[in-house]
C-alpha cells in the first residue's frame, strides 16, 4: 500500500489505497494507446439498451437488451455492455473501467486513413503530417529518477510516435524470441557499418539498446511453460491469434521496464460493413480477443496496473442504422474506453446526445459531443501531471476544456 | 577587391542563397546512372546487369522494358503459370474445379470422414494460394520483364485485396495476372478490370450491394429470418477514395451513395456464389438487374440516367476522366519511383500526359523516364526499401531463387507486410516513416546475417568474395572499407545488410 502525502487531503480509494489528490502527486507512471484501426461499432459496445430507436435501427445486428437471451451486460441504468467483454466486468466493478461516449474529432471525413491521421496527429483536418500527439507528449513528460522511454509495439512506424523525441520500437511478436543480432559477434560487425548519425545509423543502434536491455530482462520468456499460457491465451477467434496474447507480453515488458512512460499499439480488423454479427459473429469474436488481452493486462500488470492509464480509441464509429448486409459503414461519434488507476472507473462518461433524428450527425451517425483530445488531455492533466500549458502544446490549435474522466 | 569582383563574388553569394531552392536541379553523376535505373525499375541488381546495361545502354533498355511482350519469358517461369490454372482459366472455371473437389471429398456421409473431408479442402485451398504467392515471388526475383513485374505489384496494390477474406485467396493468382496484362496499357482498362472482378465485388462487399426492398441476397432455408437488403457504400467509397480521384479529389457523401446506387447488382456468379444466376462473363461478373437501383443517379454534377449496367460503365468513364484522378495517379507513380516528395513540376507533366493519352501508363512512364527530376542526383537511392523490395534486392544480389514460399512469406509476415495480405483496401504504403524503425534495422541485418550464415531454404552458403566482386560497383568506398578491415566471417552478410541494400 502506498500512503502519500501532499497539499491535497488524503482519502482512500475503492480498493482501500491512500492516494493524494492529482495537484499534489504525479498518480500515474505511463499511458498506453491502443489504437483500433478500421472504426469499431462503439454503438454496439456501450450500448444504449434503453433507447428504442437503437432497436428500430439495427433490426438484426443490435445487441438484445440486458436479461434477454444473449443479452448486454447492465453498466449503468442507460448502458450496457457487449457480453464477448464480459471479463472485463471486474474491472468495471473495482473502478479501473470507464467509457466515454459520443467521442471523436471534429473533422466531418469519413475515410478511415485521414481519420486516423487526424487522430494521431492531433490535429484534425491537416493532411500528411509529420508529428503525432504521442510523440510531442514525450517532450512534456514531466522528468523522473530514472529515463523515461516510449515505445511502439507495432510492427510498423505510426503518425502518432512521429517527430522529433526518439521513440523505441518493439513489436510484441518479436519479443519471444531470440535474434542473430543479440549474439555480440554479429552486433559489433554490423556497428562499424553504422556507427554514423546518420537515420539508418540512428535507427540501428536504438534498436540494438532496446534489444540489449530486452533480452537481459526477459531471459525467462523463453520458457516452454510462458510460452504455452501465451498459446493458450489464444483460444478463440481466429483474429486472436494475431494478437490475443498482447496484454500478457505488453504487461511483462512494463514490468521488467516500469520506465516505459508511453506505449502504442494498433489492432486492424473492425471494419464490420458486412455481416457484423451480433451477440456472436465478426465483432464478437474481435471484441472477446481484445477484451482478453486487456483483461491480462491489468492483471498481469499488478501493482504497476494503478500507475498506468490505458486508453482504446478508433477513428471515428459506425452508423446508427444497419445496412443491408448485417454491418455497418462509417460514422461519427464512438466510445472512448480508459482503464486503470485515476480513471473515475465504474462510469459512462461523456454528454450523451441521444439517437433521435435531429441529435444525429447529418442525420445517420451517433453525434460527437465530447473532443477525443479533451479525454486525452484531462486524464493526461489528471493522472500523468500534465499543466495546461503542455497539454497546449501536445494539442496545438485547440481550445482545450477540461472534462470528468 | 576590384568592382568586378566584387559583384562576381555578390551573384555567387546570390546564386548560394538560392541552392537550396535549386536541391533539385543536379543531375546525377553518369557513372550512378546505371545503378540508378536498375534500382528503380527492377526489384534488385542481379550480377552481371550492370555490364549486360554498359553494353545495351538506358534508352533502349527502358524502352525494351516498356514492351515486356518484346522480351522472352524463361522457360521454367512458363512451366510454372502452365502447371497452375487457376491463373489463366476463367474464376468460373477454376470455381467450377473447387466445387468437384469438394464433391468427392463430401461424398461420403460419415461425421468423421466429413470433417476429415473439410480440413482436406482447406488446406487444398490454402496450398492453392501459397502457390501463387511462389510463383509471383519467382517472377520477381527471375522474370527479365522486371519493369512489367514492379507495376503489377503496384497496382496490385493500388487495387488492393486481401487474400484471407472468404474466398478471395483462390481467386488472388487470375486476379494478379490479369492486373499484369494491364499494368502498362490503359488505366480505364485496369479499372474496368477490377470492377468487375469476383476479388474486388467480394473484398469491398459489393456483392451485397442492392437496392433497398429487392429481392434478398440469398434464399434462406425453411424458418431461417431474411436477410434485409439495401446499399452498401464500402466499395464505391473506396473507388473514388482509393482508386480513382483521391481524398480531396472534389468529391461527396452524395457522390459515394450515387455511385453506390449506380453498382447495386454487380454482383458475381460463380459455383456455389451464384443464386442459381450463371454468366458467359470469363470474369464471373454478373449483373444482377433485379437488385439494381432504377432511380436517376447524380454523380459528380453529372445526371446518369437509368439504364441497367451501362450506368456503372459511364461512371466508370466519368472517373477514369475526372483531372483529379490524373493527379492523383500520378502523384503515386512519381512517389513509387522518384522519392517520399517528389516535385510538383514533375507530377504536373505526368498528369498532363495522363490526360492528353487518356490515361495510358506507358506513355506517362516515358514521361516519368525522361524526366529531368528522375535523373536528378536528389532522386539517387531517394527510397527506403520496403520489406519485400528489400528481400527481393538481397536475393537478387545472390543470385538464388527458392522453392518453397514458407519462409519467404513467414518474414514478410513478421516485418508487417504479408504478401497479398495487406487487410485495408489502401494497400501498403512504400514511404519511409512507415518502414524505417529500429526495429526494422534489428530484423533485416539478422536476416542478412542468417541468410549468410547458413545453408539457408536449401540454398548453398554465400560467398562474400563472390558478391563483391559480382556488385563492386553498387558499393562506397565506405563500404568497401569496413568490409575489407573486418574479420571474413561476417563480410557476407555486411555486404546484404549495408546501407547501400537499404535505399532505391
Amino acid at each position: 500500500m502506498i500512503a502519500t502525502a501532499g497539499a491535497g487531503c488524503l482519502q482512500f480509494s475503492p480498493m482501500g489505497w491512500l492516494y493524494a489528490q492529482p495537484t499534489a502527486e504525479i498518480r500515474n507512471k505511463r499511458l498506453i494507446v491502443i489504437f483500433l484501426r478500421g472504426a469499431v461499432d462503439g454503438l454496439n459496445v456501450v450500448i444504449p439498451y434503453r433507447d428504442e430507436r437503437y432497436y428500430q435501427a439495427r433490426r438484426t445486428i443490435a445487441i438484445p437488451r440486458p436479461g434477454d437471451k444473449n443479452g448486454s451486460l447492465p453498466l449503468t441504468d442507460q448502458f450496457a455492455l457487449h457480453p464477448s467483454l464480459s471479463m472485463l466486468m471486474p474491472l468495471w466493478r473495482n473502478k479501473t473501467l470507464s467509457f466515454v461516449h459520443a467521442c471523436g474529432s471534429p473533422d466531418p471525413s469519413r475515410s478511415h486513413f485521414d481519420a486516423q491521421d487526424y487522430m494521431e496527429s492531433g490535429v484534425p483536418g491537416v493532411s500528411s503530417p509529420s508529428q503525432g500527439w504521442m510523440n510531442r507528449l514525450m517532450s512534456v513528460l514531466p522528468k523522473q529518477s530514472q529515463n523515461r522511454t516510449a515505445v511502439n509495439f507495432s510492427e510498423t512506424q505510426s503518425v502518432i510516435f512521429l517527430g522529433d523525441q526518439k521513440i523505441d520500437s518493439l513489436p510484441l511478436k518479436s519479443v519471444q524470441r531470440s535474434m542473430p543480432l543479440d549474439r555480440p559477434q554479429v552486433s559489433s560487425a554490423f556497428e562499424k557499418l553504422y556507427s554514423g548519425s546518420d537515420e539508418l545509423s540512428q535507427a540501428f543502434q536504438q534498436g540494438l539498446n532496446t534489444r540489449e536491455e530486452l533480452m537481459e530482462d526477459m531471459a525467462g520468456i523463453t520458457n516452454e511453460k510462458i510460452l504455452k499460457e501465451m498459446r493458450e491465451a489464444n483460444r478463440g477467434a481466429k483474429q486472436a491469434r494475431a494478437y490475443g496474447h498482447f496484454g500478457k507480453i505488453l504487461a511483462k515488458v512494463i514490468t521488467k521496464q516500469p520506465q516505459i512512460s508511453l506505449g502504442f499499439f494498433a489492432i486492424g480488423g473492425w471494419d464490420t460493413h458486412a455481416n457484423q454479427g451480433q451477440a456472436t459473429g465478426q465483432l464478437a469474436n474481435h471484441l472477446q480477443a481484445l477484451g482478453q488481452g486487456l483483461n491480462d493486462l491489468a492483471t498481469d500488470l499488478g501493482d504497476l496496473y494503478l500507475d498506468t492509464t490505458v486508453v482504446v480509441m478508433s477513428e471515428f464509429g459506425r452508423t446508427v442504422k444497419e445496412n443491408g448486409s448485417g454491418g455497418t459503414d462509417h460514422g461519427h461519434g464512438n466510445a472512448m474506453w480508459l482503464l486503470g488507476g485515476g480513471v473515475s472507473g465504474g462510469n459512462v462518461l461523456g454528454d450523451w446526445p441521444g439517437l433521435a433524428s435531429s441529435s444525429l450527425y447529418e442525420g445517420r451517425d451517433l453525434a460527437v459531443t465530447t473532443d477525443y483530445r479533451d479525454v486525452i488531455g484531462s486524464i493526461t492533466q489528471k493522472n500523468l501531471g500534465l499543466s495546461e500549458e503542455h497539454v497546449q502544446k501536445v494539442f496545438p490549435q485547440h481550445a482545450f476544456r477540461k472534462i470528468l474522466v | 577587391m576590384r568592382p568586378i569582383t566584387r559583384l562576381f563574388s555578390n551573384i555567387l553569394f546570390l546564386v548560394f542563397l538560392a541552392f537550396p531552392v535549386l536541391t533539385w536541379a543536379a543531375p546525377m553523376a553518369e557513372s550512378i546512372r546505371g545503378i540508378h535505373l536498375l534500382n528503380k525499375l527492377t526489384f534488385g541488381i542481379r550480377p552481371g546487369d550492370l555490364e549486360e546495361l554498359d553494353k545495351t545502354g538506358v534508352e533502349a533498355y527502358i524502352q525494351k522494358q516498356l514492351h515486356p511482350e518484346s522480351i522472352a519469358l524463361p522457360d521454367e517461369i512458363q512451366k510454372q503459370i502452365a502447371n497452375h490454372k487457376s491463373v489463366t482459366q476463367s474464376p468460373t472455371q477454376t470455381f467450377k474445379d473447387l466445387v468437384t473437389i469438394r464433391k468427392n471429398d463430401f461424398s461420403s456421409k460419415s461425421k468423421e470422414d466429413k470433417k476429415d473431408a473439410k480440413k482436406a479442402f482447406k488446406q487444398f485451398t490454402r496450398q492453392l494460394l501459397q502457390e501463387m504467392m511462389l510463383l509471383k515471388i519467382n517472377r520477381m526475383l527471375t522474370s527479365p520483364r522486371q519493369l512489367e513485374e514492379v507495376m503489377a505489384d503496384f497496382w496490385f496494390n493500388h487495387f488492393n485485396v486481401d487474400s484471407k477474406k472468404g474466398s478471395i485467396g483462390v481467386l488472388i493468382g487470375h486476379y494478379e495476372n490479369e492486373i499484369r496484362k494491364h499494368s502498362l496499357g490503359k488505366f480505364r482498362d485496369l479499372l474496368d478490370l477490377t470492377a468487375h472482378h469476383p476479388a474486388m465485388l467480394l473484398y469491398l462487399d459489393n456483392v451485397l450491394n442492392t437496392a433497398p426492398g429487392t429481392e434478398p441476397a440469398r434464399k434462406r432455408k425453411q424458418g431461417k429470418k431474411q436477410k434485409s437488403t439495401g446499399i452498401n457504400e464500402n466499395y464505391a467509397r473506396e473507388l473514388l477514395e482509393l482508386h480513382t480521384l483521391g481524398v480531396g479529389g472534389g468529391y461527396t457523401q452524395n457522390d459515394v451513395v450515387a455511385l453506390a446506387r449506380i453498382l447495386t447488382g454487380w454482383t458475381v456468379a460463380l459455383p456455389r456464389f451464384s443464386n442459381g444466376n450463371s454468366t458467359t462473363d470469363s470474369r464471373g461478373f454478373f449483373f444482377n438487374a433485379a437488385r439494381h437501383d432504377q432511380g436517376q443517379k447524380v454523380l459528380l454534377g453529372q445526371t446518369i440516367s437509368s439504364s441497367g449496367v451501362k450506368e456503372g460503365e459511364t461512371a466508370l468513364d466519368l472517373l477514369a476522366k475526372h483531372p483529379s484522378t490524373a493527379k492523383f495517379i500520378c502523384r503515386k507513380l512519381a512517389i513509387h519511383f522518384v522519392s517520399d516528395s517528389p516535385p510538383q513540376s514533375l507530377i504536373d507533366r505526368m498528369s498532363q500526359t495522363f490526360t492528353s493519352t487518356d490515361g495510358d501508363i506507358r506513355e506517362v512512364l516515358k514521361t516519368l523516364f525522361a524526366s529531368e527530376e528522375f535523373w536528378d542526383q536528389a532522386s539517387y537511392r531517394a527510397k527506403f526499401r520496403t520489406p519485400i523490395r528489400y528481400i527481393n534486392a538481397v536475393l537478387r544480389a545472390t543470385g538464388k531463387t527458392i522453392d518453397k514460399t514458407i519462409w519467404f512469406n513467414k518474414i514478410l509476415n513478421d516485418w508487417g507486410m504479408p504478401l497479398y495480405g495487406c487487410q485495408t483496401p489502401d494497400g501498403y504504403e512504400t514511404a519511409k516513416s512507415k518502414w524505417l524503425t529500429p526495429d526494422a534495422m534489428v530484423k533485416r541485418l539478422s536476416f542478412a546475417t542468417t541468410l549468410t550464415q547458413q545453408k539457408f531454404a536449401e540454398t548453398a552458403p554465400i560467398e562474400a568474395e563472390q558478391l563483391l566482386k559480382n556488385l563492386n560497383r553498387i558499393f562506397s568506398d565506405e563500404t568497401k572499407k569496413v568490409i575489407q578491415d573486418s574479420g571474413d566471417r561476417f563480410d557476407a552478410a555486411l555486404i546484404l545488410g549495408s546501407p547501400e541494400m537499404m535505399y532505391y
